[in-house]
């Protein structure tokens, strides 16, 4: 039975033990514990002297009674009007804050930022749809991208079998597709006749290429909306004033009832 | 005075009467000072905290809701023990004039004068183990002080204290372990103050 150090847990075992706060199985634990580590026994003995001493600490001699006078426990009650001009004042210190914080916000953080990301929507809507290309064939006709295999895919071509690294022999009915296949996205229902003008705008001639039509190679294109889409009417005056009234009010009433609390709490100190 | 008499006493203070309130405040404020000295280590601001508390605990007697008594009237005191020690903490002060309790004592209750007392030197050696350990309590974190005061000190059973402190059992638990042999390592360094029937195992050995 060689000494060893006992873990945090052995540890408070050991002390709820001595104070029998056990249950049963525990108990057994603890007992097998000082069967087998004489540093748990060492332990317990020293906490049972250790609170033994405690015990037997000297008391301290009363300086006086603390009972209360009449006088005291008068003047020690609180008036409740106190304590709800106290969470008054807080209440309005706080809103007060929220609103000064809120008018400190920069605008496109709150109200404008909403109206801009409708207008954008509208936008998003009215612009044409660009095509999609694919460059390994069209995926809605597999027959035609039979000729087109090994033109990349990885991942996407799903896991190759044995057939499929067998090479394969080319079909002299199926047309070999060396060009992309661009496929027209469909449009949304309500616009169809911007998406007309847009099937009718991209003849075969003029097939964009990547969603570029060829006349608009090397333009520079704008594609943000113009700032009068998205925030409306510029001349407009933000409606502030109201915010600026409320905060000036709260602002006052929070003086108001600070200096309230301070002068009954004051009063009532000089009471006391 | 029995539970009866207690849950009576507190119906009639809530009800107004100073005079059960008193009669409360007899029977508890012996271990209430105890328990804010041994927290605080001074008199005075023991004092100053069990009337604080006692004060409190009228004021807010509505807030009473049943149960030990005693363990809510000590959570009063522990509150205000910990106001006590922060207020310390901000404003830490150093006597102008070391005290020398030692004299004090000797002037106001000169121990040689009474036949059933120990000898002088005995007594001497009491009031430095009393002072040792209240040394190695004053070492503990606050938490770790009130929960082995009262449960080693005044004898409170860990659902009080649980009470008093407001923790769960399981943190009560863990902390009266860990301020016991905190407490114990540190009164190793005590051994010749230590009587014989008190002396820890490791000291024996050594």
């Amino acid at each position: 039975m060689n000494p060893r150090p006992l873990s945090p847990y052995q540890q408070q075992l050991l002390s709820e033990y001595l104070d029998d706060r056990l249950s049963a199985r525990q108990k057994a634990e603890v007992e097998a514990l000082l069967r087998d580590n004489p540093e748990a026994a060492t332990t317990l003995e020293n906490l049972r002297q250790l609170r033994l001493l405690l015990r037997n600490l000297p008391a301290r001699r009363l300086p006086h009674n603390f009972t209360l006078t009449r006088q005291m426990a008068q003047q020690q009650k609180r008036p409740p009007v106190l304590s709800w001009l106290r969470l008054s004042s807080i209440l309005a210190m706080l809103l007060t804050v929220f609103l000064v914080t809120l008018d400190l916000l920069p605008r496109g953080a709150t109200a404008p930022q909403t109206i801009a990301t409708a207008d954008m929507y509208t936008y998003a809507a009215a612009a044409p749809t660009p095509p999609i290309i694919y460059w390994n064939g069209n995926p809605g006709n597999p027959a035609a991208n039979a000729g087109a295999m090994g033109m990349g895919g990885g991942a996407e071509a799903g896991p190759l079998s044995k057939s499929d690294s067998a090479p394969r022999p080319i079909d002299p009915q199926q047309p070999v597709v060396t060009q992309p296949v661009i496929v027209e996205q469909p449009v949304s229902p309500p616009d169809t006749a911007t998406a007309e003008n847009n099937s009718a705008a991209r003849s075969a001639d003029t097939q964009p290429i990547l969603g570029l039509r060829p006349e608009e190679a090397g333009q520079v294109l704008d594609t943000q909306p113009n700032s009068t889409q998205l925030t409306g009417n510029e001349s407009t005056p933000p409606a502030t004033t109201p915010l600026r009234w409320a905060q000036i009010g709260l602002a006052a009433l929070t003086v108001l009832l600070g200096l309230l609390t301070l002068w009954g709490y004051k009063r009532w100190q000089r009471g006391k | 005075m029995t539970p009866f008499d207690e849950a009576a006493l507190v119906q009639a203070a809530r009800k107004g009467s100073l005079d059960a309130f008193n009669d409360l405040v007899l029977a508890h404020q012996e271990m209430a000072f105890n328990v804010a000295y041994r927290i605080l280590n001074d008199d005075a601001a023991a004092e100053d905290a069990t009337q604080t508390a006692f004060l409190s605990a009228y004021r807010n007697l509505d807030s009473y809701r049943g149960g030990s008594f005693r363990a809510w009237v000590l959570r009063m005191v522990t509150n205000a023990c910990y106001d006590e020690l922060r207020r310390h903490k901000r404003r830490p002060t150093t006597p102008l004039e070391p005290i020398n309790e030692t004299e004090d004592e000797e002037i106001e209750s000169p121990a040689w004068l009474a036949d059933t007392a120990p000898s002088p030197e005995a007594a001497a050696e009491q009031r430095e183990l009393a002072q040792a350990v209240q040394d190695c309590l004053n070492r503990l974190p606050d938490e770790f002080r009130v929960v082995i005061v009262l449960v080693d000190v005044q004898g409170l059973d860990y659902n009080e204290v649980a009470q008093v402190s407001k923790h769960p059992l399981g943190t009560v638990k863990s902390r009266l372990a860990r301020a016991r042999l905190r407490l114990r390592d540190c009164l190793q360094r005590f051994v010749e103050l230590l009587p014989a029937q008190f002396r820890l195992k490791d000291e024996e050995r050594a």
